[in-house]
């Protein structure tokens, strides 16, 4: 006889199959990280949650590392993309930014909707770049040698990027790494007397007085903040207007550290499981663009809310999920590439000038429909506007299209 | 008694309590007694593995970020404080609707509740499912969830759960009961209206 009224539910949910065994290796990590938070004092420590939230959104429930180094991938070229043109008196600043043959800084990205990615930044001079996630995951980039490597230290798992078809210009700037485009980008506003710069004049940032600046620079807006008495930036913040808005942070700068250089091999170290894969870096065309739109609909059944850095990371999350890319079945080069080519087709789209008044409406279209438009743009020096179809078909009109729920594409 | 006191009457938990301040191997031992707890709470209730563990990281991140303002002293205070931590993350991880459906698939691989549980609390021949026990489950109040949760997944008792939850230890009990009133007559009455609805899901969970 039961004297507790509830003993019965206690049995029905006693029923449920739960798998409540603790997982050894989650246990043992989340101990390592707990323990050194609370060393490290109350700083909030959820980066790594919140970027498996991001690769669990993407992959619509499951969160392999590629996603999150896709998406990483995505905004980093979508950023070094963008072009700009533009101005002022930072000149001592920017002289010491140049001169500086190593930096070591903090970095967040933060994609409208998502939460944020956080990362540690290193800069070995002439072209060694390397990231490294909250979550461990390391990208380490040599530009010159056209090499990149994502390592997952936690699963052993590493992909090799080589960079093929790279303008021959030794300066321009897909040559460059992140820390060198930003770089030459205040540069190129330091020489310009038409360039429209900002003084915000002094504020405290974490307790140092610094000056600030506001770079009104298309389509990539910049605000430096630096120190008045070493003239060296101490924090440089970058808003691609998107959409989707991308805020870019790098702050706590420290120039001409000693720096591991072996920290900056693209070799991948013993015992990884290596996927490799090419990136073409030759500009991308219309061609391009309708490609990514064919394996979009090939593999999804349908056309992406958008065009944009987070559309290329669904793709990569529902592609992966679709062949049953797992943690432990890595994806192929073939595999790879189809995630590549989409993310590259996509960037001809993100690379058109506002003057192009490019448009994306393929969000509800299905594929096959010849009267449907999904995407327009007026080339430079044309009067017609180039459309695409859901057919995959292109066609030239004397206007756009009028199609409500257009996207506007702003690079 | 508490099942973790020792030969002496110390209960060690309470002793790594005090001394976690101050030592990083008693954090780790409060870390040991109280992940299996926490993980097997939000696993009951998230049914998914990767987001109890996530959940569950989240939890331990932020008990060691704000470990220096818990102002407890004693290993009941912890549980109050841990327990109360995992609720609200886990309410804040059912609030978003693909977390409950990730639940409600997991749910649903699981098949249908025993008949020899079932029957007599559902007054139905037909066993229900699983699915629909989570679906009635989270029909109910943020907080008829929580005081069912801590009750049967957690295990605490009603006057862990009224600390949990910052309420009366009555208010729990009466809360409780209502709350299960509430998800025996839904179950029952899902079950029949969507079989005579000739296959029509009524509560759109799909």
């Amino acid at each position: 006889m039961n004297n507790n009224p509830h003993d019965d539910w206690e049995e029905l949910f006693g029923q449920l199959l739960a798998d409540t065994a603790a997982n050894d290796e989650h246990r043992e990590r989340l101990r390592i990280q707990f323990l050194k938070a609370c060393e490290d004092g109350p700083a909030p420590s959820s980066q790594r949650s919140e970027i498996r939230e991001i690769g669990r959104f993407l992959m619509k429930y499951k969160a392999p590392h590629w996603t999150v180094a896709t998406l990483l991938v995505a905004c980093v070229v979508w950023l070094s993309q963008s072009t700009t043109t533009q101005v002022f008196a930072l000149d001592e600043v920017v002289a010491n930014l140049v001169k500086a043959r190593t930096a070591r800084y903090d970095m967040t990205v933060t994609v409208a909707g998502q939460p944020t990615i956080k990362a540690k930044a290193y800069f070995l001079a002439p072209s060694h770049f390397r990231q490294e996630m909250d979550n461990g995951y390391v990208n380490i980039a040599d530009w010159k040698a056209r090499r990149m490597v994502g390592l997952d230290s936690m699963n052993k798992m590493a992909t090799v990027i080589t960079m093929v078809n790279l303008p021959a210009d030794p300066d321009g700037e897909r040559q460059k790494n992140q820390f060198e485009m930003i770089r030459d980008r205040l540069q190129q506003v330091v020489g310009d007397q038409e360039a429209k710069v900002e003084s915000l004049g002094e504020k405290q940032l974490d307790g140092r007085t610094v000056v600030g600046f506001r770079l009104a620079t298309r389509p990539m807006p910049m605000t430096v903040w630096a120190d008045p008495k070493t003239k060296f930036p101490i924090r440089i913040d970058a808003v691609m207007v998107g959409p989707p808005r991308t805020e870019v942070v790098m702050s706590n700068y420290e120039f001409d550290v000693e720096l591991d250089k072996s920290k900056f091999s693209t070799e991948v170290p013993d015992g990884y499981t290596i996927t490799k894969t090419e990136i073409d870096a030759s500009t991308p065309t219309e061609k391009d663009f309708i490609a990514a739109l064919r394996i979009c609909g090939k593999e999804t059944g349908g056309f992406l809310k958008g065009v944009d850095p987070v559309a290329v990371a669904a793709f990569s999350g529902a592609y992966m999920a679709k062949q049953g890319i797992t943690k432990d079945k890595p994806p192929t080069a073939e595999q790879m590439q189809q995630i590549v080519k989409v993310s590259r087709g996509f960037q001809f789209a993100m690379s058109l000038s506002p003057e192009t008044d490019a448009h994306y409406a393929g969000a509800d279209a299905k594929p096959g429909d010849s009267a449907r438009a999904v995407f327009w743009y007026q080339p430079e020096k044309s009067k017609k506007y180039r459309v695409v179809y859901a057919d995959f078909s292109v066609k030239e009109l004397a206007a756009a299209p009028q199609i409500e729920g257009a996207i506007k594409i702003t690079p | 008694m508490n099942d973790s006191q020792n030969s002496t009457g110390i209960d060690p938990v309470d002793k790594a309590v005090e001394a976690a301040r101050t030592s990083r191997e008693a954090f780790g031992q409060l870390f040991d007694h109280f992940y299996p707890l926490i993980f097997a709470y939000c696993s009951r209730r998230l049914l998914v593995r990767a987001v109890a563990e996530d959940v569950t990281s989240e939890v331990f991140l932020k008990v060691a970020a704000h470990f220096s303002g818990f102002p407890g002293s004693s290993a009941e205070d912890f549980r109050r404080w841990v327990f109360r931590i995992a609720t609200n993350e886990i309410n804040a991880q059912l609030r978003q609707s693909i977390r409950r459906r990730e639940m409600l698939e997991a749910a649903a691989r699981m098949g249908t509740v025993n008949v020899a549980v079932s029957t007599p609390l559902l007054s139905s021949e037909t066993p229900v499912d699983w699915e629909d026990v989570c679906v009635v489950l989270n029909e109910l109040s943020e907080r008829e969830q929580s005081i069912i949760s801590l009750r049967f997944f957690a295990g605490l008792k009603h006057d862990q759960i009224a600390d949990v939850l910052d309420i009366a230890s009555g208010t729990s009990r009466v809360a409780l009961t209502r709350a299960l009133d509430k998800l025996r007559d839904r179950l029952p009455l899902s079950d029949q209206t969507r079989r005579s609805a000739s296959g029509t899901e009524q509560r759109g969970h799909q």
